[in-house]
């Protein structure tokens, strides 16, 4: 099983070297590497980007200074005390994980997958060079045989040992603020041989390693930095891709490469090919532009309205193209289905919401006009995708179109012959340069749903303390009344979402209980084969489309630039990359200014 | 009145002629003739102040729809097949990322800038004269306390106290729009209160040692009467120039706490947040809507400084280190 | 001289009481949900139970204690705790508070360069088309908002020239000439904003100055133009402009709190946006001390310089 693995690992990396690129996430990718400081708490957002450098056919370019725009994490390095987007992937440039999510060469203007729909989310080794599943609740990993911790005091290039990640996951488990719930499933974790950590589950696990690959969980600290809060919360010490050298709040941070990571390429050359980093703080998305058309930023995502614009200033740049891995919803107050509380708790009002909003214009409106996708529970970005209106959902597609007669029939079938007045909460101060498009969605919504007789006040919220509040924030199950419109953390694995979504879970925005979709959300928690897991998502992607819990709206296609002399991977995922995509990063020295 | 008037130098004329109207207008075409600038701020404001209580028939009030007056449609009508058109003949000002109408906005934004700006000043003015009027008379220790508390209250930059205020008011008021503003408008209101008072209190104090006021006193007037009777009709051209000049500030304030985020919530229509949610970002492909708001902004603190100005000169020719 | 200094740094004393009184307040005048709402947010990320929290922000005793403990902190150099990142504030203010000083100072002495040689001359030409031109050009900078500016100045240029401003802070001590080349265009586009009302305080004391019997004894004397107007007028007519500039230390502060966000200038005002956006109480009220005392101090530095420049004022 081991060698059978590893060898699936090592065809896929060279097998990856032809492959086309399959870069999703690209407006979304913003929030990663431009986005504002505001997305801070609560990770709603899971970029991806377009940093990353492709091994290819060709001779790897080796050296040069890599620069771009990064969110400011704000004294905060502490990826486990700070769950939130913006600290994980600072963390991701430094510290490793056990596995990480595959990258591939990013190819411009593409969107279409060429990867099997079950190399999406693929873990790759990271610190872990392999694993062995011993039965169906054991698994046992073995470390990188030359992973060594970075050459800076105090642990001064020391090998990683199966002891220090033992320390980091109880570290995890006692410093995250939802004490791991992720990753719950796991029991224990011990040394298990030199180089070997056993992971023993409490029952059977299916998305056991893709989550052990996400940012958003475990990370591996030393214990020299998880002992000493001084260090943790000045600097990040890791076995990562980058070496720290410094950082300064509101400024800027410096890397260099970390010649002693683990990676190499096909030809034998040490990763990361470039010889370093500088990540900027740039809060005004124009100086940003302005930089990168002055040459002095190596990527950045640009907005949609001004991509054409932007093409006009820098013809040379190189533009991908991406659908956003983001999903964009509207939810109802918990009281509609655990007290009755109406008129949500009627599905045909619920399902008037959904005919009444123009999902064409909304794609207009999000992509400046670029296109995109309509969003089903499992969002158009994720490899999980269903489309809403094709076969597999049957009639049910006939709610992801307008159809305001329709709507306002079911409003009256629901006794509401007069339509509804009610609210539209959402949040307004916090996703203005990250995800461009969420308040004009937010303004544009109430137009349409009046024109069906839904007239909803339109309701705005502080984020940090009245939407992602775990005490009763909106986002966590403290809306009274109205609707909600949100923006849902995207995870890798089905999973994932669904649990939070539906199950005893602060994720479960509207505490929805269905017995039907809880079942199918513990046989998918079990599942390991892709093609029936699929099925099982499908299965409750139909059933919430009939009750219509949770709206899905679009995703909008997004962009990303980097400079003509760089080339560069990307990964399928959000705040991995940092050792995803970064250390592939290649630059032409000889073009670039500096 | 009239006889104690005459020592003052502040006092507004009362201008003879054959009627009120046609004497207010020599009045207003003396004042142009010799304040041209002044004049042309009384225009801006005048036209503002049109759009402002003219955009729809619900003259004043912001959080209700109805059908538009002088704004060709209403502030959230959208068209998002129409978006992002530049200015032409059906949108003279261009079309936003809904394709909402940007005149339209821009002259809702109007009332939205004179409301708050309005009541700030109000407040701010009723405050302002009472705490200047009342410390400058009274004077002794009084004046020595509340003038140190004027001193620490001035001391925290408005914008500083506004964001923190604003947001510590929110806390009382919800998410409802009629109570966000109206923490706006308080907040502004006690920032632009002290600086006032301190002005005031000058005049206030000037005023005192005037002969009129010694009469009063010989003659036995309540210390109430004097300050009402002629302490605050002499102060009232200070007032209405320092009223006249916050409003400018109050209005360029208002424009940078929506700039900040911290404004009228969306989608009432707010030049400030106008500008920073999609104006100035999309600026390099779409200059319209960066332009208007902005312009209007301009114009509305600009003609309220120039007018600020000349009433001051015809007013009050001693205030003119203001 | 003395007597004065010592009368105006004792009227000092209760007015720096009262800004910190007020400043203590801030937290207080929260409602109670309101601090629930704090506190939610932040324990489960700090871990630990809600009277943690309400230690941190010293709800937990009464309040002259915490007025004490507040007082005492400014005095021994702890500022408290941020909320946000769990680190204390005084080393935030430390690294911030200078760079927000030299933006301050320069845009300040832009604002006097360009403001006193306009003043003097719309006075010299008093009411005619010179003078008009003038002061509506300054009033045009008073009323132009910053931001608007600022994002104008980021975007013209690099659609025009491909140019762009600096792309990172560089501390004066470690290269001087990238940190002035950094802050000078935000220095100009605040010092152009409080020009305007420099230009006009000018302008009227010329006025008044040019009206005094000693300045016609200079015209009678035959002097030259340049010489009353530079040696004589101007001299006086400054005394009072200088309160002015002291008066407008707060506007200053005022104007980089957005010219920082959009200049990614490192500064006091983004750290007190960042604040009060996530409701970090601790750090909105040492910034809002810290910013008040400094006004507090420069507009005494301001008062002597006027009593040591005009000795009216000492005996007054």
């Amino acid at each position: 099983m081991q060698t059978r693995e590893k060898q699936g690992w090592q065809r896929f990396l060279r097998r990856g070297l032809t492959r086309r690129q399959f870069l999703r996430a690209g407006a979304v990718g913003a929030a990663a590497l431009a986005g504002s400081a505001y997305l801070a708490c609560g990770e709603e957002s899971a970029p991806s980007t377009p940093v990353a450098g492709a091994p290819g056919a060709e001779t790897p370019w080796l050296g040069g200074l890599l620069r771009f725009a990064l969110s400011d994490v704000q004294g905060r390095f502490d990826a486990q005390r700070f769950p939130t987007f913006t600290v994980q992937t600072f963390n991701s440039f430094f510290v490793s994980r056990l596995l990480k999510h595959i990258s591939a060469p990013d190819d411009p203007n593409t969107e279409d997958l060429d990867l099997p729909p079950s190399d999406w989310y693929r873990p790759v080794p990271d610190l872990a060079k392999s694993y062995e599943v011993v039965d169906q609740v054991t698994y046992i990993f073995t470390l990188q045989d030359n992973a060594t911790w970075h050459p800076v005091p105090p642990v001064n290039g020391r090998p990683v040992t199966p002891d220090d990640v033992v320390k980091a996951w109880e570290y995890y488990k006692s410093a995250r603020p939802d004490r791991g719930v992720n990753l719950a499933a796991i029991d224990s974790m011990t040394v298990a041989g030199p180089r070997q950590v056993q992971v023993k589950l409490s029952r059977p696990f299916g998305p056991l390693l893709v989550m052990l690959a996400s940012p958003s969980d475990l990370w591996i600290y030393p214990p020299e930095a998880t002992n000493n809060p001084d260090l943790l919360n000045t600097t990040l010490i890791g076995s990562g891709p980058f070496i720290l050298r410094s950082y300064q709040q509101g400024v800027m941070a410096k890397a260099d490469k970390n010649p002693n990571w683990w990676a190499t390429d096909d030809r034998g050359n040490r990763l990361p090919y470039v010889d370093g980093f500088e990540a900027y703080v740039i809060p005004d998305k124009n100086n940003e532009i302005s930089q990168f058309t002055a040459g002095r930023l190596e990527t950045m995502t640009v907005p949609s309205e001004l991509i054409d614009v932007f093409r006009r200033q820098n013809p040379q740049a190189i533009i991908t193209k991406t659908i956003a891995n983001l999903l964009t919803i509207i939810f109802f107050p918990p009281a509609a289905y655990e007290a009755n509380q109406p008129p949500f708790n009627d599905p045909r009002v619920r399902q008037a919401v959904s005919l009444a909003i123009d999902r064409e214009a909304l794609i207009q409106l999000a992509s400046g006009g670029k296109g995109g996708k309509k969003h089903n529970l499992l969002n158009a970005g994720f490899i999980w995708y269903v489309d809403p209106e094709g076969p597999e959902m049957g009639d049910l597609g006939q709610f992801f179109r307008r159809d305001v007669q329709r709507a306002r029939q079911l409003l009256a079938a629901a006794g509401y012959p007069d339509g509804i007045d009610t609210e539209l909460h959402y949040t307004a101060n916090a996703y203005v340069t990250a995800v461009p498009y969420y308040n004009p969605m937010a303004e544009a919504l109430p137009a349409m749903l009046r024109e069906a007789g839904i007239r909803a006040r339109l309701v705005n919220h502080d984020y940090q303390s009245e939407w992602i509040n775990p005490q009763g924030g909106i986002f966590f199950g403290g809306l009274r009344s109205g609707m909600a419109f949100a923006l849902e953390t995207p995870v890798p694995h089905p999973w994932n979402q669904f649990t939070n979504q539906f199950s005893d879970n602060p994720r479960n925005h509207s505490r929805i209980r269905d017995p039907e979709i809880l079942r199918l959300i513990d046989q998918l928690g079990q599942e390991t084969d892709f093609d029936r897991g699929r099925a099982l998502a499908l299965e409750i992607q139909r059933i919430n489309a009939r009750n219509m819990y949770y709206i899905p709206l679009v995703g909008p296609y997004g962009f990303g630039a980097r400079q003509p002399y760089t080339r560069a991977y990307a990964a399928p995922t959000s705040y991995g990359i940092g050792s995803e995509s970064t250390p592939y990063f290649q630059i032409d020295t000889s073009r670039q200014r500096l | 009145m009239s006889d104690t008037a005459i020592a003052v130098p502040g006092r507004v004329e009362v201008l003879p002629g054959p009627g009120p109207w046609l004497g207010a207008l020599k009045g207003l075409w003396r004042f142009a003739r010799r304040k041209p600038l002044g004049a042309a701020g009384l225009v801006i404001i005048v036209a503002m102040v049109v759009c402002a209580v003219f955009a729809d028939n619900q003259l004043v009030t912001l959080f209700r729809r109805d059908d538009p007056l002088l704004a060709p449609y209403y502030y959230d009508d959208q068209d998002i097949a129409n978006r992002l058109r530049p200015p032409s003949p059906s949108h003279l000002f261009g079309t936003d990322r809904l394709g909402r109408d940007m005149l339209s906005q821009v002259i809702y934004g109007a009332r939205t800038s004179l409301l708050i700006g309005l009541s700030a000043v109000a407040i701010s003015m009723g405050l302002a004269t009472l705490v200047g009027t009342v410390s400058g008379y009274v004077g002794g220790r009084l004046d020595l306390l509340v003038q140190r508390l004027v001193d620490a209250w001035i001391s925290f930059p408005a914008i500083v106290i506004l964001l923190t205020g604003v947001q510590v008011a929110k806390e009382y008021a919800g998410p409802s729009p009629t109570t966000q503003s109206a923490a706006i408008v308080a907040v502004l209101g006690l920032v632009l209160a002290a600086g006032a008072s301190r002005v005031i209190r000058g005049a206030t104090l000037a005023l005192k040692n005037n002969v009129f006021v010694e009469a009063a006193r010989a003659v036995g007037a309540s210390d109430m009467r004097i300050i009402f009777r002629h302490i605050l009709p002499n102060v009232m051209p200070v007032v209405i120039v320092l009223a006249t000049l916050q409003l400018g500030a109050a209005i360029l304030a208002v424009g940078t706490i929506g700039f900040l985020g911290f404004g009228v919530p969306a989608p009432f229509p707010d030049w400030g947040r106008m500008l920073s949610t999609e104006g100035l970002l999309f600026m390099r492909a779409h200059p319209w809507l960066a332009v208007w708001p902005g312009l209007a902004i301009f114009l509305a603190v600009w003609g309220l400084n120039v007018l600020g100005d000349a009433l001051r000169d015809v007013l009050d020719p001693r205030l003119r280190g203001l | 001289m003395w007597s004065y200094i010592v009368r105006r740094v004792g009227l000092l004393v209760p007015t720096l009481a009262l800004v910190t009184v007020l400043v203590a307040l801030l937290v207080r005048l929260l409602p109670g949900d309101a601090v629930e709402i704090i506190i939610g947010q932040y324990t489960p990320l700090t871990h630990g139970d809600r009277e943690a929290v309400r230690r941190q922000l010293g709800l937990d005793k009464p309040w002259y204690e915490q007025y004490g403990e507040f007082v005492a902190g400014v005095f021994t150099g702890d500022w408290g705790t941020s909320l946000q990142s769990q680190q204390p504030i005084g080393r935030e203010l430390a690294r911030r508070l200078p760079v927000t000083f030299e933006l301050g100072l320069l845009a300040l002495l832009i604002s006097i360069v360009v403001a006193v040689p306009v003043g003097v001359i719309a006075a010299i030409r008093q009411d005619r088309w010179l003078d008009y031109l003038m002061r509506g050009t300054a009033i045009v900078f008073i009323a132009v908002p910053a931001f608007w500016l600022g994002t104008l100045v980021v975007v013209l240029p690099n659609v025009w020239w491909g140019w762009a401003p600096p792309i990172h802070y560089e501390s004066f001590f470690d290269d001087p000439l990238s940190n002035l080349y950094f802050m000078i265009i935000p220095a100009a586009i605040l010092g152009l904003g409080l020009s305007g009302s420099v230009m006009r305080l000018t302008r009227t004391q010329m006025l008044e100055v040019l009206r005094q019997d000693y300045i016609r004894t200079a015209w009678a004397k035959g002097l030259r133009e340049r010489v009353v107007i530079l040696r004589h007028a101007l001299r006086n007519a400054l005394i009072p402009v200088t309160t002015l500039i002291g008066l407008q230390v707060p506007l200053l502060v005022g104007g980089t709190v957005v010219l920082e966000t959009i200049f990614s200038v490192p500064g006091i005002g983004s750290y007190l946006v960042t604040a009060v956006n996530s409701r970090d109480y601790p750090v909105v009220q040492a910034v809002n001390l810290v910013v008040a005392l400094a006004v507090v101090l420069s507009n005494l530095l301001v008062d002597v310089l006027y009593a040591y420049l005009d000795p009216r004022i000492r005996y007054a």
